[in-house]
Order: C-alpha cells, then sequence, then structure tokens
C-alpha cells in the first residue's frame, strides 16, 4: 500500500525546539520518511516556508505565552486538517510554566525596564486555544514515538495511546526498583510509559518527562516520597516540572 | 499432588554433566541468578547451575512463555507472516509454586497454539527452594507441572518427557527409590482463604476502598505474578508499510483495561479494580473457577511500592471488618 505523501509542517513556539530535533534525528527513517511525507514548512528542516498552503498535518511544539502566538495558532488550525501537540510544553506547557509563581520577576530580569511594554501570558498549551486532534508525549518525544506516529498514519489510523506507566515497562525490563530499593523520587508510577523505562535503565530516577497518566494517585505517591528526604516544596516542584505547574 | 507415584532416581556423582551434555545439543539453559544489583532474574547460563535454589526470579519465568510484547503476526501488504520459530530452552532450578503456576497457566492457553509452541520448547527442571518471609506457598494444593525435578542426590520425573530424558541417561541413575518431593517444610505464614459467598456479599463494602486508596497502579503485581496473564493488543506499523500485531502484558489496574468501545468503563475506579484482582487470584475464572490461581509465592507483596496484602484483605473480611 502506497498513501499519498502527506503535506506536513512543524511549526515551533516556546520551547527549545528538542522535540523537532528528535524527528531530525530519526537517521536511519529519514529516507523512507520522505517518501511518505512532503515537509512544506518546519524551521529546522526546510528552508521553504509556506504562507498560505493547507497542511494535511501540522505539528506544534512548544507553549503559548503571548497573544501574537495565540493568534499565529489559531490561524493555522483553518489551515490545517489535523493538529498534532508535540511535546512537554505543548502539551502541559512544560518546564516553561516555571515561571507561573514569580512571572514578573522573571520578565523583568529578561527584559529590563521595558518588560511591562512587552504583552505575554504565563506558558499555555496548544489545547487551550485550538482543538488537538493527536498528541505525542515526551521531553523529547523517542524516536519510536515519531516513527509509530507516522507509520500508524501511513494506514491511516493514529497510533495506539496507551496509558500504562513507566514503572510497567521498568519492571518488564528486570530493573532495580529506584523508588523502593534506594528512597529516590522516581516518577515513575505516575508517569506515562514508552521510554522503556529510560532513565531507570541508566539508575536515574524518572523525571515524569512524559507527563502523567490520566488517573495518576499523586497523594500517594507523594507519600511515598516522604522517605526520599526532599522538602515538600522541593516534590512539588519535581511532579511539577512536566506538567504545567498544576496545583500538588 | 499424587507425589507417591512420581518416580525418584538416586543419582550417581557425573549425572549433572551428563544431563548438561545430554541436553547441550538442543537447549539453551537458563536458570536464575542474582546480579550485582541483587535482584534476582531467570536469564539465559552457559550451563546448568550447580546450586539449584538461587530464589525466585522477580519476574517469573512465564516471561518464556508469554513474553512481555509477543508478536502474533505481521503483514507487509502482500501476506502474512507468522513469528520466528522458539528456541528450544531447559528452565532449571524452577521452585515448586511456580512448578504450580505452570500447570494453571498450561490449563488457560490450553488451545493456544503460540503458547503451545513455546511450551514444546521448554524443558522444565524444578529444585527445591528456601521459603522467604513473604512465601504463603500451599505445596499440596494444586497439580504441578514440568519434566524434571533435582536436588543434589536425586532426580524425579514429573512428565512423559522428563522419563525420557532419563531413560537416556540410565547409567547414571541409581535405583528407584520411593520418595516424595522435597516441599518447603516451613512457609512463614499460610496463605488467607475466603469463602466465596462471603467474597460476593462483599461489594459494598469498605474495605475496598480503603485497601485501594494507597494503590499507584503502577502495574508491578501483575507483571511479578506467575499467573497473571492479561494481555492488550497493539498494532505497530513500519514506515515501510509492515504491520504487527502484539499482545502487551496488561494490568487490571490500567485505566484501559476494562473500558469499551463507546466509552464505557465495567471497572471505573481503583476499589473495583481492586475488587477483580482479589477475585480472580482467589477463585480463578472460567472452567477454573473455584480454584485459586495464586500460588502463594509472595511476589506481589514484595513488590508492591505501598504493601497492599491480598491475604491481609481476605483476613479482614473473614473477620467482617466491612
Amino acid at each position: 500500500m502506497i498513501p499519498k505523501l502527506l503535506k506536513i509542517g512543524v511549526v515551533h513556539f516556546a520551547g527549545c525546539s528538542g522535540c523537532q530535533l528528535m524527528l531530525l534525528n530519526c537517521e536511519a527513517e529519514l529516507a523512507i520518511l520522505a517518501q511518505r511525507v512532503d515537509c512544506v514548512d518546519a524551521s529546522m528542516i526546510t528552508s521553504a516556508t509556506c504562507e498560505e498552503t493547507p497542511f494535511d498535518l501540522l505539528l506544534v511544539e512548544g507553549s503559548i505565552t503571548s497573544p501574537s502566538e495565540q493568534q499565529h495558532l489559531q490561524k493555522l488550525r483553518l489551515r490545517c486538517r489535523h493538529l498534532v501537540a508535540v511535546g512537554a510544553c505543548a502539551l502541559t506547557g512544560g518546564i516553561n510554566r516555571f515561571d507561573a509563581p514569580t512571572r514578573e520577576t522573571a520578565c523583568t530580569h529578561v527584559y529590563g525596564p521595558v518588560a511591562d511594554q512587552i504583552e505575554t501570558f504565563s506558558p499555555q498549551p496548544v489545547a487551550n486555544f485550538v482543538a488537538v486532534d493527536a498528541c505525542i508525549p515526551g521531553c523529547p518525544p523517542e524516536h519510536s514515538d515519531f516513527l509509530d506516529f507516522f507509520g500508524a498514519l501511513s494506514c491511516g489510523v493514529w497510533p495506539t495511546q496507551r496509558d500504562a506507566p513507566v514503572c510497567m515497562e521498568c519492571r518488564t525490563r528486570e530493573l532495580r526498583c529506584l523508588l523502593e530499593e534506594d528512597h529516590l523520587p522516581c516518577l515513575g508510577p505516575i508517569t506515562i510509559g514508552g521510554c522503556a523505562a529510560r532513565c531507570p535503565a541508566l539508575g536515574i530516577p524518572c523525571e515524569g518527562c512524559r507527563g502523567e497518566v490520566s488517573e495518576a494517585n499523586r497523594d500517594e505517591l507523594c507519600h511515598l516520597m516522604a522517605k526520599t528526604h526532599l522538602s515538600k516544596s522541593e516534590l512539588k516542584r519535581r511532579i511539577q516540572r512536566f506538567t504545567g505547574g498544576e496545583n500538588v | 499432588m499424587k507425589d507417591t507415584h512420581l518416580p525418584c532416581f538416586r543419582i550417581k556423582p557425573d549425572f549433572y554433566d551428563a544431563l548438561a551434555h545430554h541436553l547441550a545439543a538442543d537447549f539453551e539453559f537458563w536458570a536464575s541468578l542474582v546480579g550485582a544489583d541483587g535482584l534476582c532474574r531467570l536469564q539465559l547460563v552457559a550451563s546448568p547451575p550447580e546450586n539449584t535454589s538461587s530464589g525466585l526470579p522477580g519476574i517469573p519465568f512465564k516471561k518464556l512463555l508469554l513474553p512481555p510484547a509477543e508478536p502474533l503476526w505481521s503483514w507487509d501488504g502482500k501476506t502474512f507472516q507468522s513469528p520466528d520459530p522458539q528456541p528450544r530452552r531447559a528452565v532449571f532450578g524452577v521452585a515448586l509454586c511456580d512448578l504450580q503456576a505452570l500447570w494453571y497457566l498450561d490449563q488457560v492457553f490450553a488451545e493456544d497454539p503460540l503458547y503451545q509452541e513455546r511450551r514444546q520448547h521448554l524443558l522444565i527442571v524444578g529444585g527445591p527452594c528456601q521459603p522467604a518471609d513473604q512465601c504463603r506457598c500451599h505445596p499440596d494444593e494444586s497439580p504441578l507441572a514440568g519434566d524434571l525435578f533435582q536436588t543434589h542426590d536425586h532426580i524425579w520425573s514429573l512428565s512423559n518427557r522428563g522419563h525420557a530424558v532419563l531413560k537416556e541417561l540410565a547409567k547414571w541413575l541409581g535405583a528407584t527409590v520411593d520418595r516424595p518431593l522435597p516441599k518447603p517444610l516451613q512457609v512463614p505464614k499460610p496463605r488467607a482463604d475466603i469463602r466465596e459467598p462471603l467474597f460476593r456479599a462483599s461489594t459494598g463494602s469498605a474495605i475496598w476502598q480503603q485497601s485501594s486508596q494507597s494503590c499507584l497502579a503502577c502495574g508491578v503485581c501483575s507483571a511479578v505474578c506467575p499467573t497473571c496473564y492479561c494481555y492488550d493488543m497493539i498494532d505497530h506499523t513500519d514506515l515501510d508499510g509492515k504491520s504487527t500485531r502484539q499482545r502487551v502484558w496488561d494490568n487490571c489496574f490500567f485505566s484501559t483495561h476494562a473500558k469499551v468501545a463507546g466509552g464505557h468503563d465495567f471497572r471505573p475506579d481503583r476499589a473495583a479494580r481492586l475488587r477483580f484482582r482479589f477475585e480472580h487470584k482467589k477463585f480463578g475464572f472460567g472452567p477454573l473457577r473455584g480454584r485459586p490461581s495464586c500460588v502463594g509465592c509472595g511476589r506481589c507483596l514484595k513488590a508492591c511500592p505501598v504493601d497492599i496484602d491480598l491475604d491481609q484483605i481476605a483476613e479482614q473480611l473473614n473477620a467482617g471488618e466491612a
């Protein structure tokens, strides 16, 4: 089955461009990917830009932080058949949300005396402004997230979104439990899997970059993490890092 | 378990060398080893271990029969392909509880061709175990499966295949002896059971809510359980158009486990999910209903980050603490 060439774009808002870079880093698969999609606009991938043409699929990375970005996003939504939020910033606001409690100070620090003339707001997830058809989690997403995504699209379906936590993948790989055995602040129990427990496999506790599972039991995890000797505020920041700074 | 009928032989000094030599042509060897990180894993080894009781592997040997992500078929746009043929594996030092679990899985997957193919390719050699604090096995309660059972001076044949292997090695065997399998003599605590009517009456009990409050839904209990076999079906397509359908380990605490088309969830909260797991482990399902699927290996108790204990729940229900 040779599917129709999809016209895709990648648009970048507030973020580090790591998601787009991760797509570009799928080096072994780029040649075949180029046979499946026609990338008409993506700052790191092509010099071409596309002001008017409609997209079959638009990947959006980064969070929305100003009225002009919001308007740009909304115009893009009208031009694309499907819109996909990619990465923690686009999905939850990501680590950009860390400014939230001290936003004014942060703006003054960055922009100096003209801070109050620059119109910005606290970084927001893409879904706060436009309809999102699919999500690719991660900070950044795994290569396999992109490859599974485009693979499923080539069959005309969205990829399966699983809701199983990192813990399950960690145990399946028979790794030592960092939370139980070493009392490290591992977020594996409440974080969406798909990374094959990349960090715990290196002895690094899960930092939750793929976002929370749909029914995360944060209360109990906080309770368990009391054993890690992190202060309450450190614990809160750790859990909030990739989840948009909601109340914990 | 009618162990009085199991043929048992005294073995001569070089028996295990002869056994290894005999099996080496056809089988990979697998055994439980404790790694530098303190975890016991069932893994590929160069030769069968001399010491057969190295403890229970964290993930039981169901991983060889029902791998965590198992391809069922793939399709390249023209033809369907079956999974690759399975290697022949001889697994050593399998504890009695895991042999009981094997019997259970054999019943459940009796008509599953992929399971059966893998099963036919396994030669399972049991060994004595040293019960740990969390062990609650019932060695006499349920049937066990397997081919051979070895100690340092005796070997038992548990199946026709085991018998055939011993026949080949007759000159390293001594006299037949009437000797039961060595069972764990002291299990720290017997498994707590509960009568089914009492369980049925517990639907509205606060125990389920209370006991499940701390559950993280991490999925570890079923990953480590030797008789948990629930799976999800996941399709995956490569960019070159090759599609593969896999069955992937699932867990009854996951939000998608009992969700069906249209969005209805038969078990919408953790309390209902815990009750479901309890029911499955204490009473089994389908044609095996009435027989506990829990073999008392204690892995879930050891692995659960929040110490959820099905036996403690049974005791609470028995004591009428609802």
